[in-house]
């Protein structure tokens, strides 16, 4: 049993599943060198990067010379844009996209002086010793900034590919160019395979895979041996290179394909040729490498196949990147009208484009203008008769009538279950239905729904665990109160013992005794509790606090008065013997001591009445008192106003007494 | 300016089901001559009687569905069905049965289920099924090609026959051969004389037989086969089906002849006789019902070719096409469920 590597040395091919035979018609296009076309006055360089990884670092009115960098980003996968000849920046907005949904991007508009100064940082080509003298880094670098992307079609980043994960063993130079009409890569091969063979010299110097296979498809002679001369002038090592021949088949140029049939490998589903350690590149990327490395040139212009029976000049040219699309059809002659097709790309994959303002992109690899009936008249769709030759021709050996079967119904669960994913859309099913069934357009839509439905289920799974979140949230918080105020209530019940309880009954009690004797006193001055009545009537509206607070104030006045006019008394009754001065001493003596003694005996039963009221009274005199506070409150203080003004009479009538008695 | 917009891919082979069925019929030609060759004029009528009532019928319920009549007409599909059933019919069949069985065949087995793509069955089949089952006397009474040869019916007798009917007597006269046997044909005389004790090669000594196989049926087989290897080599089928059948058949024959050689019929005998290659290369390859991935159809094949041998040899009907296809027919959705390709990229069917 042969190894992979020999069988690879040895040229053995294997057999991809399905495949198509389309006229090809390249020789519409290849039979005369790549020229160039005047420039245009505008060139429109989208920056679909700007704003999501990448800053523009230049502004309306600038001058930009020719390869200007334009962008700056320092996203990994950062592809700078730059500007594809010299002249001013008039604009910097959103124009018209290359894209099949003809969506508008930002884009640099750049006003050409028809100079096409180049900018200063590109430089005469270094020496392959000087090259030799960069390091890998720096390749990496110089790739990245030249803004290198597969020019293939799929426009991925270069400079990712060539800086993969795991070791790659197999480098494959795509150079196969299956999709007919097209012959961009087949010219660059005949005319610049130097150039190529440098670029892939630095390929291979950078990932230095065990084998590395330019594989060319067997219509394009011209190329294989160009190529094959360019290798051998190479200092690429002349073992572990070799250019194989591919047969002819729709679609070997996709990566897949090829590895398939140059390995007799698949890329397992949903995976990338890297983790097969294969790396495939196209070979107009290897010749962009090769520019950027060697005279720091960066990637502003590519050989793009106009052709076509609507295209007098069809042929190969080399686009600068962003140039408007209709400069090119007023240049090569277009003779269709508005009911014609623009394709970018080839008739088998490319998409038809609404707005020719839009610019040629660094995957624009064709701008095909076929004639009314050129490809394929309009047919209508007939119902399918499951021949079964899609299934034959398919190249991911999917079932596209059952594909299409289920994305007709709409069954797009059914759909995913016959690997609609897998479905690479190189149209071969399309192109031998024999009941004119737009295949591909029924995958693209099932495929279209299937990821807004994943999306919005995402969405939905998202909001609800949002929505899960935040009722656990609620739970939690509501929970955690919870928990908060039982734990306080019994930290307030552990911490209060019984004596305090009782500290606070007593409390309670007092204030209500002192409430009730203030009743008393009230009571025992008629006169001005029937005033106070009055007007206690008239301030019942009045708020509950300040009444106590008034209350308290009163009663503390009270008190004070009581002691004052104790002390008076006292102080009166220790005096007693030099005092009297008008009136016979004695008597008044004896009358000031009666008076005290029965204040005193007075403020002794309200004591007494106060305690008796309080105890008989009990947890019921709380209502009632709170119904009453107003009225008792008023009370309270006008009776502590009479004891105060009697208590101060009494007083003042001692001192003038004493004071008299001095005299 | 702005340019007309289309999805990929904007190139098509153009090659459309009408051209396909067309080249199928052009296919069937050769045969269908060499039939008219052996059996006379009231082939040619059955045919084109055949055809008449199908396009009628189809057109008829095109207009009622309120599709598009003359473009679906065009798709030759009905004309296809016609000739089927217009050669599976015996010659002298009175005109009713063919009538019968084509507007079986396009009103109820086809668009009732949808039409063109939709039918579980082979329209053409199920309506000779129905017929066979309804009346099996008109059914089987084909006249030998021996006696066509001796007393041949000009066209205007064979419309007589087909249409008038004739005396009783005249037609049980004309079908008698020499020796005095309503003839039948090489299966079902063989399947007779088996029944009655004699071997199978005693029976193929019968004048009916010549060099083993039926007289004039080898040629119509030959000339089936050449039409269908024609169609193969221009793509109009696949060989997976017809290759399938015909290896199952043969295998299963040579298996049952090598075991029991004086009750059976050789695989050639099996492969040559009856319908055998216009149903390997023209009928079960329908496409519409028949199993649709590469092993799904060499799958579906084969166990046409063994139902065929099942019912030839075990069962109460001489040849037997009809109720094999219509079996596998039924069992083509189930045959394509679990013989999905493996995917590009996929270790195994999940």
């Amino acid at each position: 049993m042969l190894t992979l590597f020999e069988h690879i040395d040895k040229g053995t091919l294997w057999r991809s599943s399905g495949g198509i035979h389309p006229p090809e018609r390249k020789n519409l296009s290849n039979r005369k060198p790549i020229k160039t076309l005047p420039l245009a006055d505008e060139y429109v360089v989208p920056l679909p990067q700007v704003g999501e990884s990448a800053v523009l670092i230049v502004k309306q009115g600038d001058y930009v010379a020719k390869g200007a960098i334009l962008t700056k980003g320092t996203h990994f996968g950062h592809l700078a844009a730059h500007a594809p000849t010299s002249g001013h920046i008039s604009c910097i907005e959103e124009r018209p996209g290359n894209h099949a949904s003809g969506l508008a991007v930002l884009s640099c508009v750049i006003n050409a002086d028809g100079l096409d100064t180049h900018d200063a940082n590109i430089h005469p080509p270094l020496s392959s010793n000087e090259v030799d003298q960069l390091t890998d880094k720096q390749l990496l670098t110089k790739i990245q900034q030249a803004g290198i992307a597969g020019l293939g079609g799929a426009a991925f980043p270069t400079h990712i590919k060539l800086s993969p994960a795991s070791d790659i063993e197999l480098v494959i130079i795509n150079g196969i160019e299956c999709e007919p009409y097209i012959t961009a890569d087949d010219m660059i091969m005949r005319e610049e395979s130097d150039e190529i063979l440098n670029g892939i010299a630095i390929i291979h110097r950078l990932l230095a895979p065990k084998r590395l296979i330019i594989a060319i498809e067997d219509n394009k002679p011209e190329a294989i041996e160009e190529m094959q001369h360019a290798l051998n002038r190479s200092s690429l090592p002349k073992e572990g290179v070799r250019i194989t021949s591919i047969p002819t088949l729709y679609p070997s140029g996709g990566e897949k394909q090829l590895i398939q049939i140059l390995t007799g490998q698949e890329v397992p589903s949903g995976a990338i040729p890297a983790q097969l350690g294969i790396v495939v590149q196209n070979v107009a990327t290897a010749y962009a490498i090769n520019q950027a490395i060697v005279r720091n040139v960066p990637l502003i212009e590519r050989v793009v196949t106009v052709t076509g029976d609507n295209i007098q000049r069809a042929g190969n040219y080399w686009i600068p990147i962003g140039t408007p699309i209709s400069h090119v059809l007023t240049q090569t002659q277009f003779i269709g009208d508005e009911h014609d097709k623009v394709i970018i790309g080839g008739p088998m994959m490319g998409y038809a484009l609404h707005n020719d303002n839009a610019p040629t992109l660094k995957g624009s690899n064709c701008i095909l203008l076929p004639a009314r009936d050129e490809l394929a008249p309009e047919q209508k769709e007939l119902p399918c008769v499951r021949c079964g030759e899609c299934a034959e021709v398919c190249p991911a050996q999917l079932l596209p009538q059952q594909l299409f079967w289920h994305a007709k119904a709409q069954e797009y669960d059914k759909a995913t279950s016959f690997n609609l994913a897998d479905c690479i859309e190189c149209g071969c099913c399309t192109y031998v239905c024999p009941s004119e069934i737009p295949l591909v357009e029924y995958y693209r839509i099932a495929k279209a729904a299937i990821k807004a439905e994943a999306e919005e289920k995402k969405q939905a799974e998202l909001a609800k665990q949002r929505f899960d979140l935040r009722t656990q949230r609620l739970e939690d918080e509501k929970r955690a109160r919870e928990a908060k105020q039982k734990a306080s209530a019994q930290r307030r019940k552990s911490n209060m013992s019984s004596s305090d309880k009782d500290a606070v009954a007593l409390a309670m009690a007092r204030i209500k005794a002192k409430k009730a004797a203030a009743n008393a006193q009230a009571d025992s001055t008629s006169t001005t509790s029937t005033r106070a009545g009055a007007e206690t009537e008239t301030e019942t509206g009045s708020d509950h606090k300040r009444q106590d607070i008034s209350a308290a104030v009163a009663r503390a006045k009270a008190k004070k008065a009581a002691q004052k006019s104790a002390a008076a008394q006292d102080v009166t009754a220790s005096n007693i013997t030099s005092s009297m001065p008008e009136t016979s001493a004695p008597a008044d003596e004896r009358q000031a001591k009666i008076a005290a003694a029965v204040a005193r005996a007075k403020a002794k039963k309200a004591g007494v009445k106060q305690d008796a009221a309080d105890s008989s009274t009990g947890i019921s005199a709380e209502d009632t008192d709170t119904l009453n506070a107003p009225v008792d409150d008023k009370k309270a203080r006008i009776a502590a106003a009479v004891a105060k003004a009697k208590a101060k009479k009494a007083a003042l009538k001692i001192s003038n007494n004493t004071e008299h008695d001095k005299d | 300016m702005a340019f007309k917009i289309a999805s990929s891919p904007h190139l098509s082979r153009r090659f459309q089901t009408s051209t396909l069925m067309q080249r199928v019929l052009l296919c069937a030609l050769p045969g269908v001559a060499v039939q008219c060759y052996f059996f006379g004029w009231g082939t040619i009528i059955q045919l084109l009687l055949a055809i008449c009532v199908a396009l009628f019928c189809e057109a008829s319920v095109l207009t009622l569905r309120k599709r598009p009549v003359l473009a679906t007409l065009k798709d030759n599909s009905a004309l296809l069905t016609a000739l089927f059933i217009g050669i599976a019919v015996p010659p002298l069949a009175p005109w009713w049965l063919t009538l019968i069985g084509a507007m079986f065949a396009i009103i109820i087995v086809k668009h009732l289920y949808g039409g063109l793509g939709h039918n579980i069955f082979n329209p053409a089949m199920a309506a000779y099924v129905m017929l066979l089952i309804s009346f099996p006397v008109q059914m089987t009474s084909w006249v030998a090609p021996s006696v066509i040869a001796d007393q041949p019916l000009d066209i205007l007798a064979s419309l007589q026959m087909i249409f008038i009917g004739g005396s009783p007597l005249e037609i049980s006269a004309y079908k008698m051969g020499f020796d005095g046997i309503a003839m039948a044909t090489p299966l079902d005389t063989l399947k007779t004389d088996l029944a009655m004790g004699f071997t199978s090669t005693e029976s193929l000594t019968k004048s009916i037989f010549s060099d083993g196989y039926g007289v004039g049926w080898f040629w119509v087989n030959m000339a089936y086969l050449a039409g269908g290897l024609a169609m193969i080599k221009m793509k109009l089928i696949r060989w997976h089906i017809s290759t399938g059948l015909l290896g199952a058949l043969y295998i299963c024959a040579s298996i049952g002849f090598i075991l029991n050689p004086d009750t059976q019929a050789g695989p050639l005998f099996h492969l040559f006789s009856g319908a055998t290659m216009l149903a390997a290369f023209f009928i079960a390859t329908d496409p519409v019902t028949a199993a649709t991935s590469v092993r799904g159809r060499l799958l579906f094949g084969a166990l046409i070719g063994v139902l065929v041998y099942i019912i030839r040899t075990y069962g109460g009907y001489p040849d037997a096409y009809a109720f094999a296809i219509l079996l596998a027919n039924l069992c083509a959705p189930f045959i394509d469920h679990y013989m999905k390709p493996r995917t590009y990229g996929h270790r195994s069917r999940s």
